[in-house]
């Protein structure tokens, strides 16, 4: 009984003393200052008002942002309100980075002040006060550090129409206003691959001395606080690569970015989000803004595939493959299936293909279109199998002798298998001949999701197996071949000369790759070769003796020729190049300087193996009328050499949505857009895209 | 034998050196051997985290005047945590890497003085004022906890619970993932929580 009537009476002083002593607007604690203010001296029914929490600290005192950092404890405010009043989450202030030993927490000196909305329903009673209170706990740290609180208080009028308060109050709330980031338009895409968090956005929206700026993350364990992080201007992205933490984001990330703005100088901030897009795509930003659809690569791959069966390397290939038609016929069945046969080596090659450039994108390799022939490996087992080719049609050797060696013996090889190893050998001899819509096709096709790279590959695949299927399915066709007879021999020995000059294209990028020495190995293996061939030709008409002889330094040489093909590509050194003076060597890093010095910077991206890319510079980019333009409009002209690996190029490359050279971008002075210009160049359009750049002379 | 011993001590700093500078302010991740130590306690002896292999070991990082620090030793949940693990014959090391002169900072008087008034239960509690384990294990706050297990392999490192303030009032109710860690271990089941966030003061290494 006695206890019911003490718990009764400490209940009523209880309630006494709140009623009496309702919280006061402020409050000091042992190293801060606190007040709550609002922005309205009268709230609006409907709407309701700011509340601003503002923490005086004292001198060298920190207090925690919502996320912490490596330590520390954020703010927290709860309210007590009545019903119909809804208190918002915190509006906070910019943060700062406030190391400690080798880690770093995110917070505020100073006075931070931390904004709330504070919604009131619109069926408040008019006219009745508004009573809110808020339990502020908050740590404090200069050294060490002590959790603080305090519990405040405000009384509001509430009526139809707001009515704002008086200064200084106006002027804290914009000060407040003023330091709290600034939420960016659009999102921008973040990836975690390989040990590090990559996030990109449009370069418009943060003109940013790139140094200067650091991201808070909103959520502890996205990153690492403590280790640095690297921003840069690349294209027309803003790119940011830093450690990844504990628990690496997902789906979203977000958070604030401060900088020192370019212009200004001032410190500004950002409220950034970006969307996962995957490890697949971590190098190619360009995906998430400007798909182009599946559908459209399709139609690109296949249309690619179609223009392949032109290039010098593949079409004689085909020649030889039509003019076997044309001599054995066949009944319609059989003429399908060589076309069948045909394609499924096309195809096969492209899967094979697909499947190493998928394997070596997930494996982190930078790996483009062209890429085999970054390896001196394949350029020399290139020119070894061309160059035995163009022999055997020079030669006149008898088809389907079974030759040994190089891929040739087998797509002369009647039926099935020769037709298979024919559409094999189109697929390899067509890749360095990179027509311009493949470049599109595969570009798209290595930031796919694997099975979709795949589907593009064998699309292109298909496309140059098209022609010679069409002809195995529709006989009708085959009709308008002329007929067999003398002309064949001579129209098989002229087809050797593409071959030949395929075959000293080829040494020539070999020699770019492996040097002077390393290329008169090659040459002598195909001397070698050559010898094996002709002592092979000879030795098939004689008999006895002889024959033995030949057969055994026939394939001395052989072996000769492959020992030296294996060494030229072992011994390899870089070549020296020989310094083009007209052009600097490509740094992604200098461009935003150069343009900010107001100069122009024009990129080519090219590579020795790139066809497209040499016959752009004689036709186009070495002509006097553009080296003048050039220099007349004092534009940086930069080359970046792919010939063999180089991932600052192929990130770059990639960044643009591109898989291959070429790629030519032009940068105007100054911070305006890059102009991507076509991958066939003429000098008229060069000459226009630089004539287009005297705008920003003018505007200047 | 002097020299032995000497050598055995430049092998064991070059190790955590070699460790501090590898892992940087960065941290062993749970799954990985956990970095290996010697240091000294408050009694003078010398605790070779190697030695207990076959044993499962707890890493407290503390600083007896941090309110995080106070909140746990307050309300008996350390040291209530520290009798469990005595009992299931885990082997638990309080590690103090406050410098001198900065908070937390103590001698070994005052660290055997805190454990007998606290009642605490450590198996020994270790003083490296150069902060080198700590930095070499990624120690940001006290408390920071870490579990190795039998076979030297981190299992879990982070906070003692996930209510992340400084109120004792907040310990009940709080899943507190080092208990829940120990008895996965006990178990043999995987950690269910690995890794969490640290909460507390900052640890004060020194510069």
């Amino acid at each position: 009984m006695t206890r019911l009537i003490f718990t009764l009476a400490a209940a009523i002083w209880l309630a006494g003393a709140t009623a009496e002593a309702a919280a006061p607007a402020q409050a000091t604690t042992g190293h801060a200052r606190v007040e709550l203010f609002a922005e309205h001296a009268v709230a609006a029914a409907g709407d309701g008002t700011w509340l601003a929490l503002r923490l005086t600290l004292d001198d060298g005192w920190h207090t925690y942002w919502k996320n912490p950092g490596d330590s520390g404890e954020a703010t927290r405010l709860e309210w007590s309100v009545p019903d119909g009043v809804e208190p918002g989450e915190i509006v906070w202030p910019a943060p700062e980075r406030i190391p400690f030993g080798p880690f770093v927490n995110f917070g505020f000196h100073g006075a931070p002040v931390h904004l709330v909305k504070l919604n009131i329903a619109d069926d408040w009673p008019v006219g009745q006060p508004l009573r809110v209170e808020v339990l502020a706990n908050w740590l404090v740290c200069e050294e060490i550090c002590i959790p603080e609180e305090a519990t405040l208080g405000l009384e509001l009028e509430v009526a139809r129409v707001a009515q704002s308060a008086a200064e200084p109050v106006a002027g804290i709330f914009a000060a407040a206003r003023a330091a709290t980031p600034v939420a960016l338009p659009l999102s921008g895409a973040f990836t975690v691959a390989d040990g590090a968090l990559q996030i990109e956005l449009a370069r418009g929206d943060i003109a940013a001395a790139a140094e200067t700026l650091f991201f808070f993350p909103d959520q502890w364990g996205w990153i690492e606080p403590s280790t640095p992080q690297t921003w840069s201007y690349r294209g027309q992205k803003l790119v940011g690569r830093m450690a990844p933490g504990p628990a690496p984001p997902a789906g979203e990330f977000a958070g604030v970015a401060v900088y020192t703005a370019i212009q200004s100088g001032e410190r500004r901030a950002v409220r950034i989000s970006a969307v996962d897009i995957g490890a697949a795509v971590a190098e190619t930003p360009q995906a998430a803004t400007t798909p182009m659809s599946v559908w459209q690569a399709l139609v690109f791959a296949i249309l690619g595939g179609l223009i392949l069966n032109l290039m010098p390397c593949v079409l004689p290939v085909l020649s030889i493959k039509a003019l076997s038609l044309v001599a054995h016929g066949g009944t319609r069945s059989e003429l399908r299936r060589s076309g069948i046969a045909y394609t499924a080596g096309v195809l096969g090659c492209f899967a094979l293909l697909g499947l190493i450039l998928v394997g070596l994108r997930s494996a982190g390799e930078a790996a483009g279109w062209g890429f085999q022939l970054q390896s001196p490996g394949f350029v020399a087992a290139m020119s070894y199998m061309l160059f035995a080719m163009a022999l055997v049609l020079s030669l006149g050797l008898d088809p389907g002798a079974g030759l040994a060696g190089a891929g040739d013996g087998l797509t002369r090889r009647g039926g099935l298998s020769g037709s298979f190893f024919t559409g094999a050998l189109a697929a390899v001899v067509a890749t360095p001949c990179t027509a311009p819509f493949m470049a599109a096709a595969i570009g798209f096709a290595l930031i796919q999701p694997a099975a979709v790279a795949m589907t593009i590959m064998l699309a292109l695949g298909f496309g140059l197996a098209l022609p010679f299927v069409l002809l195995t399915f529709v006989p009708a066709w085959t009709r308008w071949l002329p007929r067999p007879g003398a002309w064949m021999s001579r129209l098989k020995q002229g087809l050797a000369f593409p071959l030949y000059a395929t075959v000293v294209w080829l040494l020539w990028v070999a020699g770019q790759q492996v040097g002077i020495d390393g290329l008169v190995r090659l040459l002598f293996g195909l001397l070698l070769l050559a010898l094996a061939l002709w002592l092979y030709s000879v030795w098939r008409r004689e008999v006895g003796a002889a024959r033995q002889v030949a057969t055994v330094v026939s394939i001395a040489a052989l072996g000769a020729a492959l020992v030296l093909g294996v060494t030229s590509v072992r011994k390899a050194e870089p070549a020296v190049r020989v310094a083009d003076s007209s052009s600097v060597p490509f740094a992604e890093d200098d461009i935003a300087a150069i343009r900010a010095s107001g100069r122009a910077v024009f990129v080519n991206m090219t590579a020795a193996w790139c066809i497209t890319c040499l016959v752009n510079e004689r036709v186009a980019l070495d002509t006097r009328a553009v080296r003048d333009a050039l220099s007349a409009r004092d534009v940086v002209y930069m080359k970046g050499d792919w010939t063999n690996r180089d991932a600052a190029i192929t990130r770059y490359l990639a960044s643009f949505g591109r898989a291959g050279v070429p790629l030519y971008v032009l940068y105007p002075p100054g911070d305006g857009a890059p102009r991507v210009l076509p991958q066939i160049l003429t000098e008229s359009s060069l000459l226009e895209a630089l004539g287009a750049l005297d705008q920003y002379g003018e505007a200047t | 034998m002097q020299l032995s011993t000497q050598l055995k001590i430049s092998i064991m700093a070059l190790l955590v050196f070699a460790q501090t500078a590898l892992a940087g302010p960065g941290e062993p991740e749970v799954g990985q051997p956990a970095p290996l130590f010697s240091a000294t306690d408050s009694n003078g002896k010398i605790h070779n985290l190697a030695d207990y292999r076959g044993k499962v070991v707890v890493l407290e990082w503390t600083n007896h005047d941090c309110p995080y620090v106070r909140k746990h030793y307050g309300a008996g949940n350390m040291q209530a945590l520290q009798n469990e693990a005595r009992e299931a014959d885990v082997v638990w090391l309080t590690v103090i890497s406050s410098a001198p002169g900065k908070q937390g900072y103590v001698d070994p008087a005052k660290a055997n003085e805190l454990t007998s008034s606290r009642n605490a239960a450590p198996h020994a509690v270790l003083l490296e004022p150069d902060g080198a384990i700590g930095k070499a294990y990624g120690a940001r706050t006290t408390p920071h906890m870490y579990i190795i297990d039998a076979e030297g392999v981190l299992r879990y490192k982070g906070g003692i619970d996930d209510k992340p303030t400084s109120d004792p009032a907040d310990i009940d109710g709080a899943n507190n993932y080092v208990r829940a860690a120990l008895a996965d271990l006990a178990s043999g089941a995987d950690v269910r929580t690995p890794v969490s966030r640290p909460y507390g003061c900052s640890v004060k290494y020194g510069t």
